[in-house]
């Protein structure tokens, strides 16, 4: 029952000269682009608020923190009742997965944003809009881009199990394509492939972005 | 109700009314000719009310002058600042001034408070960016402003990458790089050797004898204090107070060597002589000093650096 390389790279290749996979990888990849940058937008503006709100953030903190220990899979009924057995229903769960670690590691990075850095901006006249632009939000990166990079991989594991159980496409319905016909190896290899992307998104974006920011910022690069 | 939210999230966008007091100034009624800013009894309290720093002082900073706050370490100076810079509140009492009537002023905090993640020629630009100066323009008058502090080699460093000194010298340049018509000092040359010390220190002069702007500048150097202030206030700690302003009416440029210079530094030294006396006889009292040894141990309960 547990199939070799060799077997588990034959599988690969038979779902790939089929259409099937490469088909699987563009949907689950669209996917989690259109996901991945509406909870990146979502979780920014919402982390921004709740640093700048202290009323708002101890109204609805709690409850954020209880929302964000709830597996995002769980959405996923409610969503298909509102939207169908649409894309938008499968995109729900991905940004409400990925929107709220987003949201609270920009909430502490705004929040630790060194109160030097913000007096010497008001004192040069920083208001509103250029303050959020000009100040916060690059005083806040580094903060914000590790919380980016943990969205990234909540945003793959809520589409995975989302599409393990809302069947349309993508990588998750070639895994249960797999366990129907019984082929572990085809199993085997679609997880590969998973890991696989995450790594690559892993390492060519968000390692290029760390190292970035850790040049700029003079933060230690990971 | 757009607005409203605004006001929440970014308090600091409605018109600066920061002079919230038990009379608060509306910002187009503050107009002196003679006088910059105003403290008028005006208590700053820590911790809901339980650490006073400034108990119900007055102080006026005249316009197109220097003033000079010298005092011991901990003693509120920088509050002082800060106040004036319309960046704290008082607990009671008014401060009036250009800054919350909507002028421009400069700040050189005690720390450079450069951005982290701009290059220093960016970082001088800033204020520059903020008042929409265009990008060619304003990276020429920044890089100016850097060569006046000697640093147009560090141009694309970023603030990590320079000594705290040199940052300090960029924030010097990001006070000057608007030329305001005020600009407040913290501390700025604390880091500095000597010889870079007396080279700002003329620029400083030179700033001010070229268009007569309104500085205040907080130090802990006596000798630096008399060479750049027309006045020098002497203040007091805890609750701060103002023990003596002393006039120094030596002619500009001053030579260190002038005897009106050696006669101001005589007379500021001895007040601040008297007060740590009194200080130190206060804290003998206490019994502080015989259980603790020596002051160094609470840096905070003695006059320090340089005093
Ligand atoms: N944010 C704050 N919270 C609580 N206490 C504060 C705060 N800022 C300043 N203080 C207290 O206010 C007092 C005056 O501080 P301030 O920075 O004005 O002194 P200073 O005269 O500038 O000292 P130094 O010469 O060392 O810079 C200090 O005792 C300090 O502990
Ligand atoms: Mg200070």
């Amino acid at each position: 029952m547990f199939p070799s390389p060799i077997d588990v790279g034959a599988a690969l290749a038979r779902a790939a000269a089929s259409g099937e996979l490469p088909r699987a990888v563009a949907r689950t990849g669209l996917r989690l682009v259109v996901g991945y940058a509406v909870a990146l937008a979502v979780g920014v503006c919402l982390g921004v608020v709740l640093a700048r709100a202290p009323r708002l953030r101890r109204a609805i903190a709690p409850l954020l923190h209880g929302l964000s220990g709830v597996p995002s899979v769980c959405w996923l009924p409610l969503s298909v009742l509102w939207f169908g057995l649409s894309e938008a229903a499968i995109q729900v769960v991905v940004v409400v997965g990925a929107a709220l670690p987003i949201a609270s590691a920009t909430e502490a990075a705004v929040r630790q944003v060194p109160p030097i850095v913000d007096r010497a901006a008001r004192a040069m006249g920083a208001r509103g809009p250029s303050l959020l632009f000009r100040v916060l939000l690059p005083a806040a990166m580094p903060g914000i881009t590790s919380g980016a990079r943990l969205g990234w991989t909540f945003a793959l594991r809520s589409l995975m199990a989302g599409e393990l159980l809302f069947v349309s496409g993508g990588l998750g319905q070639l895994l249960e394509a797999g366990r129907d016909l019984g082929d572990a190896a085809l199993v085997l290899g679609v997880v590969v492939v998973i890991v696989a992307l995450g790594r690559a998104v892993e390492t060519t974006v968000f390692g290029r972005v760390d190292r970035a920011v850790a040049r700029r910022w003079g933060t230690v690069a990971a | 109700m757009f607005a409203a939210a605004r006001r929440r999230l970014f308090p600091w966008t409605a018109a600066p009314s920061r002079a919230r007091s038990s009379a608060p100034i509306p910002r187009d009624r503050w107009a002196s000719a003679t006088v910059f800013a105003s403290l008028q009894g005006v208590s700053v309290a820590y911790d809901d009310g339980r650490r006073a720093v400034l108990e119900d002082l007055s102080l006026d900073i005249p316009r197109g002058s220097v003033t000079c706050l010298v005092g011991p370490s901990g003693g509120g100076k920088s509050t002082i600042l800060n106040l004036v810079a319309g960046l704290t509140r008082p607990t009671r009492g008014a401060v009036r001034s250009d800054v919350a009537a909507g002028s421009r002023v400069g700040v050189v905090f005690q720390e450079a408070g450069l951005m982290p993640w701009l290059t220093l020629l960016d970082n001088v630009a800033f204020p520059l960016a903020l008042a929409g100066v265009d990008r060619t323009e304003r990276r020429e008058r920044a890089a100016e402003m850097l060569r006046t502090v000697h640093l147009l080699r560090f141009r694309d460093a970023f603030p990590h990458e320079l000594s705290g000194g040199m940052q300090q010298r960029g924030a010097l340049a990001r006070a000057l790089v608007t030329d305001p018509p005020a600009i407040l000092f913290d501390e700025p040359f604390a880091a500095l050797d000597a010889e870079m010390r007396a080279l700002l220190q003329d620029e400083v002069e030179r700033v001010f004898l070229a268009s007569r702007k309104t500085l205040l500048f907080v130090t802990h150097d006596v000798s630096e204090a008399v060479r750049l202030g027309d006045r020098v206030v002497v203040l007091g700690a805890r609750p701060a107070r103002v023990l003596e302003t002393v006039h120094v009416d030596a002619p500009r440029p001053r030579a260190a060597s002038d005897a009106a210079v050696l006669r101001a530094v005589r007379e500021v030294t001895a007040h601040i002589k008297a007060e740590v006396d009194k200080i130190k006889r206060e804290e003998a009292d206490d019994g502080w000093c015989a259980s603790q040894g020596d002051a160094a141990a609470d840096p905070r309960r003695h006059l320090g650096r340089g005093i």
